[in-house]
């Protein structure tokens, strides 16, 4: 599903933000990436999500090497990505509905499926009541139940999240993960980028540890007896 | 919490089928509805924004009515190519006559009238203002006029040079050189409105422009996060540009009304004071055509100035790599 193959990704300034990076992540998995502040994580996530290019070295997603998309092949491939981010990234003049739309209208559904996927995913994150609500009206965490409805909403194959539980609480951080693990016992490819590994240690899936820009481990710890 | 079926990569594609047509009609719609919706967010700033365009549009649309009512005024005189050689009172209609005759034999393609005095009080009488006049003077103050007329403005300009020290005459019109005069105003007045056109059209593609500019500053959160969310050049552009047409067609229907109205307020001065004079004053108002054309330039140009806009700033906001983090 996701290759990395000899990737380095170097800064304008000079700056190393990834060194010969190498891993395979199959389909259906979920992985965590680790690290310190500046390890790479981000950059990773972002190289994914095709939100940067690669200095060096080969991405791939699904086969399709992502340094060689055109523009329009690029967009098309983040519409295929869920993705969700550590400050929620929600338009707070709009509704709870019309942020959880946004991605079906830039894909071009028809209001009709926009309707019935819209309310579906919110009801699957527990905000179906809410949906004519903006986002400054919920809290932390059921913003970032909004961020994650928005990246389910167009039925991705691939939910990268960065830092999804920065700002939550550990009670609401093991909400979110048991979302996420849900989402990978349905079929879904879960990449979430965190630094937090007591929610890591708890969740025992694949993590990959990146310091300085290196992948320094890639192990899965024990499940629990 | 459960959970749906496996997801597709392909899904996204699929669900996004549907008639050619009817996505069509839906992306112009919704971006339609989003442009509206934009200028509603901030009912100020956009009343502002069409302020600044019909302000644009109005000194051009007000010189295009003075030219067209200096053009209705010229056109008056347009049969007009002599002039009145008013003669001294104690000169009566033989003496007229006999002057007239003097003149015409000396010049070949020279045409004249003599107007007697009872003629010319009959055709004042019928000029505004001048009603019933005929009726209440005693005797007539009026002089014998000979009317001229000659092709070559020139020649016609020689000759009343001279008629003018004849002793017989007591002062000339050159209705030619009135219609002349009258030409040359119309003439800058019409460079005027070319001029006012050119910078009505460029401040109006400005203030397009900026105001689209402003519109992207104001939704810099949404565009980031549809370019993430896969958005192309096309989505995030389109209300936009249905912002702009929005703006200027607003903005230009404001100008045209206010055109009408300070017209008609003119108008209406004017008629009460020549009422008056028991005259009346006929004002033409602006050509409907203009105002239709006006409409649909500020519409060209409002799409015009947020394309531009969008060219230049939304490339730079795509290729913004901004952390995530």
């Amino acid at each position: 599903m996701i290759e990395f193959e000899g990737v380095h990704k170097r800064y304008a300034g000079g700056q190393n933000g990834l060194l010969d990076i190498n891993f395979v992540i199959q389909r259906g998995e979920m992985v965590f990436v680790t690290g310190h502040s500046g390890a790479g994580k981000s950059t990773l996530i972002k190289l994914i999500a095709l939100l940067e290019g690669t200095s060096r070295g080969q991405v791939r997603v699904d086969g399709q090497v992502l340094g060689s998309l055109r523009r329009s092949a690029a967009q098309q491939h983040r519409r295929t990505l869920g993705m969700v981010f550590q400050d929620y990234r929600l338009l707070h003049r709009q509704s709870i509905f019309d942020n959880v739309a946004l991605p079906l209208r830039i894909a071009g559904w028809t209001q009709a499926d926009i309707d019935k996927r819209v309310r579906a995913v919110l009801d699957l994150v527990g905000l179906g009541a809410r949906a004519f609500d903006t986002p400054l009206m919920l809290s932390g965490g059921e913003q970032q139940r909004v961020g994650i409805a928005r990246a389910l909403a167009p039925r991705p194959a691939l939910i990268i999240a960065d830092e999804p539980t920065g700002n939550l609480d550990p009670k609401l951080a093991t909400d979110i993960m048991q979302l996420f693990i849900s989402l990978m016992q349905a079929g879904t490819t879960v990449v979430v980028a965190s630094h937090d590994l007591h929610l890591i240690q708890r969740v025992k899936k694949r993590v990959l540890v990146l310091d300085k820009g290196r992948l320094i481990d890639d192990f899965r710890p024990e499940p629990a007896a | 919490m459960s959970m749906e079926p496996e997801s597709d990569r392909g899904a996204v594609r699929i669900r996004a089928g549907g008639s050619f047509w009817q996505n069509l009609t839906q992306r112009h719609r919704d971006a339609a509805g989003k442009a509206w919706a934009r200028l509603r967010q901030a009912p100020l700033s956009a009343a502002f924004g069409v302020l600044l365009i019909a302000f644009a549009w109005l000194l051009p649309l007000m010189v295009h009515w003075l030219e067209r009512n200096l053009a209705g005024a010229a056109g008056d005189l347009a049969g007009s190519h002599g002039a009145h050689v008013f003669l001294k009172v104690e000169q009566d209609e033989a003496a007229a006559t006999a002057i007239a005759e003097r003149w015409r034999v000396a010049e070949a393609d020279l045409e004249t009238r003599v107007i007697s005095r009872d003629e010319g009080l009959r055709e004042l009488a019928e000029l505004p203002g001048f009603r019933g006049i005929d009726a209440v003077v005693g005797d007539n103050p009026l002089p014998v006029v000979v009317s001229i007329d000659l092709a070559d403005p020139a020649r016609l300009e020689a000759l009343l040079d001279d008629w003018r020290k004849d002793p017989a005459v007591d002062f000339v019109q050159s209705d030619a050189r009135l219609k002349r005069k009258l030409r040359h105003v119309q003439e800058f007045v019409a460079a005027a409105a070319w001029v006012a056109w050119l910078l009505a059209l460029a401040g109006a593609l400005l203030i397009s422009i900026h105001l689209s500019r402003l519109a992207v500053n104001a939704d810099r959160d949404e565009i980031s996060v549809s370019f993430w969310l896969g958005a192309d050049d096309a989505h995030i552009r389109r209300p936009l540009l249905y912002g702009g047409m929005l703006q200027g067609f607003i903005g230009a229907s404001l100008a045209a009304i206010l055109v009408l109205a300070l017209v008609a307020a003119t108008h209406r001065a004017l008629v009460e004071f020549s009422q008056q004079f028991a005259s009346r004053i006929e004002l033409l108002g602006p050509d409907p055509r203009t105002l239709l054309a006006v409409v649909v330039a500020a519409v060209v140009l409002g799409w015009l100035g947020a394309f531009v806009c969008t060219s230049v700033d939304l490339g730079q906001l795509g290729q913004t790599r901004e952390d995530i983090e």
